[in-house]
């Protein structure tokens, strides 16, 4: 399917998520910087979920992460698993990616809070802990612009990034 | 496909974080052995069938490199795919070991590289 | 401090932390090793081209947690895992550190990780330093010491 929005595209923003079992849909997220795009799917119960999510740990502010807990990737990845297997994925079965975590500095202005290294740090900190093992990922970098596009029916992964499209 | 591995590290910390990759790999794990050093990985050798050995170089009483040796000296060991998980960084060291058919995961790893050179290894398909 | 040392000391010790045990680690304020609230010290001596070793202080708490990451617990790990994970983190930041600062080329070999009562007690043994850092590790310290001597 060609990278431009369709009418099957459910588009998801920052600090969102979607769990989608519909065959034909394409669930997609734009522009992730320093944040996380977090894929997964599991491919017998055909459901596809993906989580944009900005920050990496909520202790900075609990009550932000109970209004909104994809805000931060300890509250937002867990509710992304939680929401596949309510649409009936298993956790032995899930296959899950991971793009974005980029520097946000260039030569003049640091990345002093290193905001992309800590989510993906955290993540993988997160998946070790609850068993879980990355497929595949492609992460860091800087200033990388990447889009998501995660077709529910297949499980395929394109990424976009600063106008060069790969399979993931 | 039934899966005989043996982790061979000083460390148990060690140990335990490739064992745990290894269950998490979606493996056919029948039994996992450990051994401390490269003296015990000999014994457990000796007398048990291992499909797989992950096996670090820095270890007391025989390291890792007298241990590939022996096992490579060893026709009844043939079978034994080998892989070291090092720190070792001299490229002649490390090429050495994979001259003597052993695969390299260099310390620190992450789990997906473990997973990935196992299943490369073992030539499983990564489904 | 040679700067021709203390970065990759820094660099190997930094990857050691994220990728082993999923720490974050940044430049911790100068200030004098910690005497108190210490966790741990360990030290792995090498020899080859050059002779040394790395001296592993961590303070503040953050032995706990690191070792508790290294094993994928949610619990602390027991005080035995926590004096092995040191020992490790020290062995691997010590085989990081050599290559950066020796070339890949330059064969070493390392010891067994020793672990002393004192970071003091650590560098009477092992050699005052030629580079030191300190780190800011999920709360706690981390105190890195590379000894690099002429081979004997």
């Amino acid at each position: 399917m060609p990278l431009t929005e369709t009418a099957t595209d459910r588009i998801i923003g920052i600090a969102e998520m979607a769990v989608s079992s519909a065959g034909g849909e394409r669930l997609v997220t734009y522009a992730l910087g320093s944040c996380l795009g977090v894929c997964v799917h599991d491919p017998v119960a055909g459901v596809g979920g993906l989580l944009h999510v900005m920050l990496p740990s909520s202790e900075i502010d609990p009550q932000k992460a109970q209004r909104n807990p994809c805000m931060f990737v300890d509250t937002g990845v867990p509710e992304l698993f939680r929401a596949a297997y309510r649409a009936g994925a298993q956790k032995e079965r899930l296959v899950v990616k991971v793009v974005g975590g980029a520097a946000t500095a260039d030569g003049e202005q640091p990345d002093s809070f290193q905001v992309g290294k800590r989510n993906v740090l955290t993540l993988r900190k997160l998946l070790w802990k609850n068993g879980v093992i990355l497929r595949a990922e492609d992460v860091g970098g800087q200033r990388l612009s990447r889009s998501v596009f995660l077709q529910v029916a297949t499980g395929e992964v394109l990424v976009k990034t600063n106008g060069r499209e790969s399979t993931l | 496909m039934a899966l005989n591995v043996l982790v061979v590290d000083d460390s148990a910390v060690m140990r335990s974080m490739l064992i745990r990759t290894l269950r998490l790999s979606g493996l056919p794990l029948t039994n996992v052995y450990q051994a401390g050093d490269g003296a015990e990985a000999l014994t457990l050798l000796a007398s048990h069938d291992v499909d797989l050995a992950l096996v670090d170089i820095n270890m007391p009483v025989m390291n890792g490199e007298q241990l590939i040796q022996r096992v490579r000296a060893d026709a009844r060991l043939a079978g034994v795919a080998l892989i070291v998980v090092s720190t070792e960084g001299s490229e002649t060291r490390i090429e050495a070991l994979k001259a003597r058919g052993a695969s390299f995961i260099h310390k620190p790893f992450t789990p997906e590289q473990v997973r990935s050179t196992v299943l490369r290894v073992l030539g499983v398909a990564d489904a | 401090m040679p700067e021709s040392l203390t970065a990759p000391l820094a660099d190997a010790a930094s990857e050691t932390f994220e990728s082993l045990a999923y720490c974050f680690a940044e430049p911790a304020p100068p200030s004098a090793v910690p005497g108190a609230g210490v966790d741990g010290v360990v030290a792995v001596a090498f020899e080859g081209e050059a002779r040394g070793g790395v001296v592993l202080q961590l303070s503040g708490g953050v032995l706990s947690a690191m070792a508790g990451n290294m094993l994928g617990l949610e619990e602390p790990a027991s005080p035995a895992d926590q004096r092995d994970a040191l020992g490790e983190a020290a062995n691997v930041i010590c085989g990081n550190v050599l290559p950066r600062v020796a070339g890949v080329a330059a064969v070493f070999a390392l010891g067994v990780p020793q672990h002393f009562p004192t970071w003091q007690a650590a560098i009477e043994t092992i050699g005052s330093p030629d580079a030191h850092i300190a780190l800011e590790v999920e709360g706690g310290r981390a105190d890195v010491a590379l000894v690099m001597r002429p081979a004997a």
